[in-house]
């Protein structure tokens, strides 16, 4: 077992290696320069803009910007950006918590939701429950998020003034008390949990919705019955953790994403999450932030593919053989 | 604000949000009043001297920085040392790069040299003074961000939550007098619908209007109530830039032909919802250049085919498009992602040339794209851009026929000697009115010769909540006389 993990450990940096190297040439030979936005103002002279590619060091060779940028990020330095000179991890850190914070609530209410309505759906399938629920999250996942939202700011924030219209938190929350500051910043993110959740319950609960009613229709189901086992036992013990298998992978996956931010949805409610970072990053063909953002998000891809190999290694000893013969 | 504030050292800042909060924290030498003209702000007068060759600037004494030090004139010297140092990344070393000697003649004077006389000089000193004792020893190449900046300004930084607000809180001992209201918050707030939304819930002040905003949705009762609309021509105009070095538009009967079969006043009205002026040529009815007397050409389908069929271009085979020496007139017009009303604006242009037989495709570029490869590389017909220009009327980069190396900005290669020699006179000519005379004359040449199609000049729309007291909106705006400012006790909504 440590030897597979030890020489997975070892192709991820191989693995990183090449994928930065490809993500570097990418973002440099795309056309577009981190001048553009700066300099096309009749202010700025050819001399500036010289001076300004000097500086960020783009007059040197690609290779040379590479190993440059590689002798920095062994020692973990991700460098300074361009756009307004502030260190990347700083830039970055500061993203962090509340992309984490949003997406860990919005994926537990989802699962919170989602997975008894799949249930349902399963138990039920074909009555008109089943096709009220389906509906119901259909109608969801087919809303285009950034209009649902304007539509509850609009409702919710301004004629009723329950809730505030975007932010993170108000603008004299130092002044609060604790409690205060609590309140505040969950009265801030119900509307954006709120969106972002409704959005995403169609595709767990469809997952399932089917996996359940395969389960509920396999032999070792009909046996249960045939024993006399509960119906509570027989769903919750023998139907659902053979349904949630998939589930779980799907769950598995989704680590890399819970970094993630999504620009729209950001931008709408005015929140500073990781989605606007990137994006602006890339507008502004701010180098070094793109290059920091990217090998983090391939870090945190190959450390979840690797924990969910270890795991099903653990889980399913098929697995474990197969890699140690090889 | 739409965009996040990146540096609060303000001779670095090249966005808009920057300039802008870096506007309340420091000061220039001069600023520009209400009416636009320039007055002393940290020089209490100045002299021209030697035919404009020599500026003296007398400055204001006992003007202290935000942290006790007193300002003096060693700062106005190190400001400029930074701004012309080739290892700070300034974007406004142009101006500068001209000063042949600078020195203190004494504490509080500065006396400025210039290898040739430079009208636009004067302008240049509004921008913001440094402090020497606190950046003396920092290496401005690598610190763009000061977390703690200092300036002279009647308000000094309380927090900066990047990409969310920066607070500002008066100065006690703000050299005129203290502000009255204490404490300034901007807010980041990228999406114009949303901003709108925190408007109406009044969680907003003062914000910028979309035209639709500004002539349909301030019309609820819930707006009006509590807000109050200010509409002004923005410093700004649209345009269609011809790449003159393509042989479709070297003749000016041509352009001036396209000029008259495109209606401005359909775009005003169906893309700016008639926030929007037409424009007749280079200078904006805020500029002190700006001529009355010049009118934009009136749309005319008649003129437009006449001037086509004077210079050739005839529908021989009965397509509905013009053609010439077996050549088609059809051609692109590219503009910038992001722009939605350029690409409406664009779409316009394409329906209207049609009429006179002109077949027009539209191409949309990314931005930093769009600026390298099509106008650095002059690698298009005609662009759909707009111009926001200084308060200084100096078109010398924009329209000089020497302007066209890549980089530069007279990238549709206009050359006419005539306005060559004006520009060049206007640069050297500190008379107001004498200036003013030279670009009347430039403005209607450059309008003659139509290297750019004048498009319109957008009112720039606001809005701010009813309970500020003294405002009073002038010709540069409404903020010009911010410290003056007051609500009434009982309207105050946050207490700090």
């Amino acid at each position: 077992m440590l030897r597979f993990i030890i020489r997975r450990l070892f192709n991820i940096v191989f693995l990183l290696v090449g994928i930065s190297l490809v993500s570097f040439l990418v973002i440099h030979l795309s056309p577009g320069s981190p001048l553009g936005g700066v300099v096309f103002n009749p202010k700025v002279s050819l001399e500036v803009k010289a001076k300004l590619t000097k500086i960020y060091g783009l007059d040197k060779p690609l290779i040379q910007q590479y190993l440059d940028w590689l002798r920095r990020i062994v020692r973990f330095d991700f460098g300074v950006s361009l756009l307004d000179g502030r260190r990347v991890i700083d830039k970055i850190k500061e993203r962090i918590p509340l992309t984490l914070f949003i997406n860990l609530i919005s994926l537990f209410i989802i699962f919170l939701i989602a997975l008894p309505l799949g249930i349902i759906g399963a138990l039920k399938k074909g009555s008109g429950l089943d096709r009220a629920i389906t509906v119901f999250v259909f109608v969801g996942f087919s809303f285009p998020s950034f209009w649902l939202a304007l539509l509850l700011m609009q409702t919710l924030a301004v004629h009723w003034q329950i809730v505030p219209v975007s932010g993170l938190v108000s603008v004299d929350f130092p002044y609060y008390s604790w409690a205060g500051k609590v309140w505040d910043l969950a009265r801030h993110l119900v509307l954006p949990i709120f969106v972002s959740t409704f959005g995403a319950l169609a595709g767990i609960s469809r997952y399932v919705r089917e996996e359940m009613h395969t389960a509920l229709s396999s032999k070792f189901i009909i046996l249960a019955r045939a024993k006399g086992l509960p119906q509570r036992l027989i769903l919750l013990r023998h139907a659902l953790r053979n349904a949630l298998l998939p589930v779980i992978t799907i769950l598995g996956l989704s680590v890399p994403g819970l970094l993630g931010g999504s620009v729209i949805f950001e931008t709408i409610f005015s929140l500073p999450g990781m989605g606007r970072l990137f994006y602006e990053g890339v507008m502004a063909r701010d180098y070094p932030l793109i290059m920091g953002l990217l090998v983090i998000g391939a870090v945190l891809t190959l450390l979840g593919n690797l924990l969910a190999d270890i795991g099903y290694a653990l889980a399913d000893p098929r697995i474990r053989y197969e890699a140690e013969e090889k | 604000m739409g965009a996040g504030v990146r540096t609060l050292i303000p001779i670095l800042a090249s966005d808009s949000a920057s300039a802008e909060v870096c506007s309340f924290i420091f000061n220039g030498l001069l600023k520009y009043d209400k009416d636009l003209k320039l007055k002393g702000d940290l020089a209490e007068s100045w002299e021209i001297k030697d035919g404009g060759r020599t500026l003296i600037f007398h400055l204001r004494r006992r003007v202290k920085w935000q942290d006790g030090v007193e300002f003096s004139a060693q700062d106005v010297i190190f400001t400029y040392q930074k701004l012309v140092d080739p290892r700070v990344p300034t974007p406004y070393s142009g101006d500068f790069k001209r000063i042949s000697a600078i020195k203190a003649l004494d504490k509080y004077t500065v006396e400025v040299k210039y290898t040739h006389p430079f009208a636009p000089a004067l302008a240049s000193w509004t921008m913001s003074i440094i402090p020497k004792h606190l950046l003396e020893d920092k290496d401005l190449s690598k610190l763009r961000f000061w977390e703690n900046p200092i300036g002279t300004g009647p308000y000094e930084l309380v927090r900066w939550k990047h990409q969310q607000l920066i607070e500002l809180r008066a100065n006690k001992n703000y050299f005129e007098y203290p502000p009255f209201i204490e404490r300034v918050i901007f807010r980041i707030i990228p999406d114009s619908a949303t901003l709108f939304l925190e408007v109406l819930s009044q969680a907003v002040d003062n914000a910028s209007l979309t035209p639709l905003q500004y002539v349909v949705n301030a019309k609820s009762a819930l707006f009006r109530k509590n807000f109050l609309k200010f509409r002004l021509p923005s410093h700004s105009f649209i345009y269609l830039g011809y790449n003159l070095e393509n042989p479709l538009f070297s003749d000016k009967k041509v352009r001036r032909a396209l000029n008259f079969a495109v209606d401005k006043k359909e775009i005003v009205k169906s893309i700016y919802h008639s926030q929007a002026l037409v424009s007749n040529g280079p200078f904006t009815p805020q500029s002190w250049a700006y001529s009355e007397s010049l009118k934009p050409a009136s749309y005319s389908l008649e003129k437009a085919r006449r001037l086509l069929e004077e210079a050739g271009w005839q529908d021989r085979d009965g397509d509905g498009i013009l053609e010439k020496e077996g050549k088609k007139f059809r051609f692109t017009i590219t503009t910038n992602q992001g722009s939605f009303l350029r690409q409406k604006i664009a779409e316009i242009i394409q329906h209207q040339l049609k009429k006179v037989g002109i077949g027009v495709d539209i191409k949309v570029v990314e931005w930093s794209v769009f600026i390298e490869r099509v106008i650095n590389q002059r690698n298009f017909d005609a662009v759909l851009l707009g111009w926001s220009l200084s308060f200084d009327p100096d078109l010398y980069d924009i329209f000089y026929s020497k302007k066209t190396a890549p980089g530069e900005f007279n990238f549709v290669g206009y050359n006419n000697p005539e306005v060559d020699k004006l520009l060049l006179a206007g640069r050297r000519t500190f008379d107001r009115e004498k200036r003013k005379a030279i670009y009347t004359q430039v403005a209607r040449l450059i309008y003659e010769d139509q290297p750019y199609m004048f498009i319109a000049v957008p009112y720039s729309l606001s809005c701010l909540h009813r309970r500020f007291r003294g405002v009073k909106p002038a010709r540069s705006g409404y903020f010009y006389n911010f410290i003056d400012w007051w609500v009434e006790k009982q309207e105050r909504k946050y207490m700090f």
